[in-house]
């Protein structure tokens, strides 16, 4: 399944927010969505899964208008994360989880089987009971990327998962788990859609780019391709030296 | 209600305080007694005319508000919100004190009722309340505007009552403090409808923790926000305003009522919903007994109870929330 936006436009009062946008994210694949602030890229994701409504242009998920499908339907299929959470309710860990169990009939037992599936994922299998509300921002986060996991768990290889700047509160170790795992998601047919900031991190992990500059797309491709020192300093306005270090990986080298 | 299954407490103090609260009051009456059919005539008629319809309607209040509390704070998403705070409950005992004063019986109106008066108040203050948090973005900017209207509305009550000349409708302590004195079946009668939306409100428990994660995450899960909004706020208003209408306003109760239940079980809505349902209503049933007991044969409004109840945990609840609210 693959989620395509054609020739998009999407404005907000007198305020042009994505232009003539358009843009793949297809199955199997980690697909990074970079660019500067402003430059589109929550939009760019709220479009996608039918949040806003592009005022033209179209959104396709398996050649399917996104319109034709219904919200719960919807649901079962694209899980996101959006930018912020805020949860001022002391649920358990686990109740919080299984939120994104919502969309689905299936039985209470399922639901908790797949949760614990998904916690221990994510090494949270001992936080299970523990109240969201006092848990650190980075421990949060792991939390809601579980509830987002969990809302397609049961059938990855035709789900579509968008997450919009995951990794901004975790350390780096539970960076480089997350990556890890989303990847694991691909390679089982997922189409995974990242929001990402780290220009080095995202070349690693994602085998797709597509970088934004004040909505639009500046360009879409493999990560090698995509990010030169050009399109750093048309897509963020400073001036790199884009070079391959030891193992091929893309390394950013910033001028004094 | 599996939970229920499982803590059986609150149904089983809720059935031991209703047979207490059968038998306290002015006139002492024994329950065995009336079962054995050796009460005297007053007994049994204190009993079946009084006692039964004023324990009755209590426990149903007392459920009513607490649910109210309970999924108002969670569509709002403020642990702070509670209809009787932010003006809702008011609403609607103006509209009721309105529907009196001004003799809307005999007009057009007259369909609605007094209740029916109360129900279109606290819809009115609720959408507005709604309406302004929408426009502003902020939940704290919505409980200012909705402590706003509360004074509003509360003001307003004040002023029928001084323009009413009849003397029941002159007691401003009726509408502000609450007051189960006038309960009768036929009152009973029309606060069955309470119940009936506290079971249509536990269907939307599922939604209710969704909506709590915010409107965008709620859209993710295929929730149509908008109609679950609507379906809640109308819920809420039969419950607030054919609660007012009855028996004023009871403050406080569907604020502190949800927090215990959360604060010891669960912030689960299929938990919290039922849970503030039975602990509402046998916080307001003691109350009550308290009430017509302490000064008998006097009374204390209820009102007076609950708020010394429920005050000192609200600057509590405001002590914790530091910082998050913006204000």
């Amino acid at each position: 399944m693959t989620l395509k936006l054609r020739h998009c436009c999407f404005s907000v009062g007198s305020q042009r927010l994505l232009e003539d946008v358009s843009a793949t994210i297809p199955s199997g694949c980690v697909t990074g969505i970079l660019g500067a602030n402003g430059a589109g890229k929550t939009s760019l994701v709220h479009l996608a899964a039918g949040y806003e409504k592009a005022q033209s242009g179209s959104i396709r998920l398996d050649a399917i208008d996104l319109k034709s499908w219904s919200r719960g339907e919807l649901a079962k299929k694209i899980a996101v994360l959006p930018q912020t959470a805020t949860l001022d309710f002391p649920f358990s860990v686990e109740e919080v989880v299984l939120m994104g169990r919502i969309p689905h009939q299936s039985d209470e037992a399922t639901n908790r089987a797949l949760v614990a599936k998904v916690l221990s994922l994510f090494s949270l299998t001992d936080f299970a009971q523990r109240p969201y509300t006092s848990l650190s921002g980075g421990e949060k986060q792991r939390v809601q990327i579980c509830r987002v996991v969990s809302q397609v768990i049961d059938d990855l290889s035709h789900a579509h998962l968008l997450f919009d700047e995951p990794i901004a509160p975790l350390d780096i170790a539970h960076q480089v788990a997350f990556f890890r795992l989303v990847r694991g998601f691909a390679a089982q047919g997922t189409a995974v859609g990242l929001v990402l900031h780290d220009i080095e991190l995202a070349c690693q992990f994602c085998d797709e780019i597509i970088l934004m500059s004040a909505g639009k797309i500046l360009g879409a491709g493999k990560p090698a391709a995509v990010i030169t020192s050009d399109s750093i300093q048309q897509a963020f306005d400073v001036s790199a030296t884009v070079t391959k270090g030891p193992a091929g990986a893309i390394q950013l080298i910033f001028a004094d | 209600m599996r939970w229920l299954m499982k803590s059986p407490v609150l149904l089983i103090t809720l059935m031991l305080s209703t047979a207490l609260m059968l038998c306290v009051g002015a006139t002492e009456i024994l329950l065995l007694d009336l079962l054995m059919g050796h009460a005297d005539v007053v007994s049994q008629t204190i009993f079946w005319e009084i006692r039964l319809p004023r324990v009755l309607l209590s426990i149903i209040v007392g459920a009513g508000v607490s649910v109210a509390g309970a999924v108002i704070q969670g569509l709002f998403r403020n642990p702070l919100a509670d209809p009787a705070l932010i003006g809702v409950s008011s609403g609607a005992a103006l509209f009721a004190a309105g529907y009196m004063v001004l003799d809307l019986h005999t007009t057009a109106f007259g369909l609605l009722g007094v209740s029916g008066s109360a129900f279109v108040g606290g819809l009115l203050i609720s959408w507005l309340v709604l309406e302004i948090g929408k426009r502003s973005g902020t939940v704290s900017s919505m409980l200012l505007a909705g402590i706003a209207f509360n004074s509003i509305a509360i003001a307003g009550v004040g002023l029928f009552s001084y323009l009413s000349s009849d003397l029941e409708l002159r007691s401003v302590t009726f509408w502000a403090l609450g007051s189960f004195n006038g309960a009768d079946w036929t009152g009973v009668s029309i606060a069955l409808i309470i119940p009936a939306a506290i079971v249509l409100l536990m269907r939307e428990s599922r939604n209710l923790n969704a909506v709590t994660l915010g409107d965008k995450e709620a859209y993710y899960l295929g929730i149509d926000i908008t109609r679950l909004r609507q379906r809640i706020v109308v819920l809420t208003a039969v419950i607030v305003g054919v609660g007012v209408a009855l028996t004023g306003i009871v403050a406080f109760v569907g604020l502190v009522v949800p927090h215990l239940i959360r604060l010891t079980s669960s912030s689960n809505h299929s938990v919290v919903i039922p849970g503030s349902a039975l602990l509402g209503a046998i916080l307001v049933l003691l109350a009550d007994g308290v009430g017509r007991s302490i000064i008998s044969p006097a009374e204390l409004p209820i009102g007076i109870l609950t708020a010394l109840l429920g005050g000192p945990f609200f600057v509590y609840l405001i002590m914790r929330q530091k910082g998050k609210l913006g204000i």
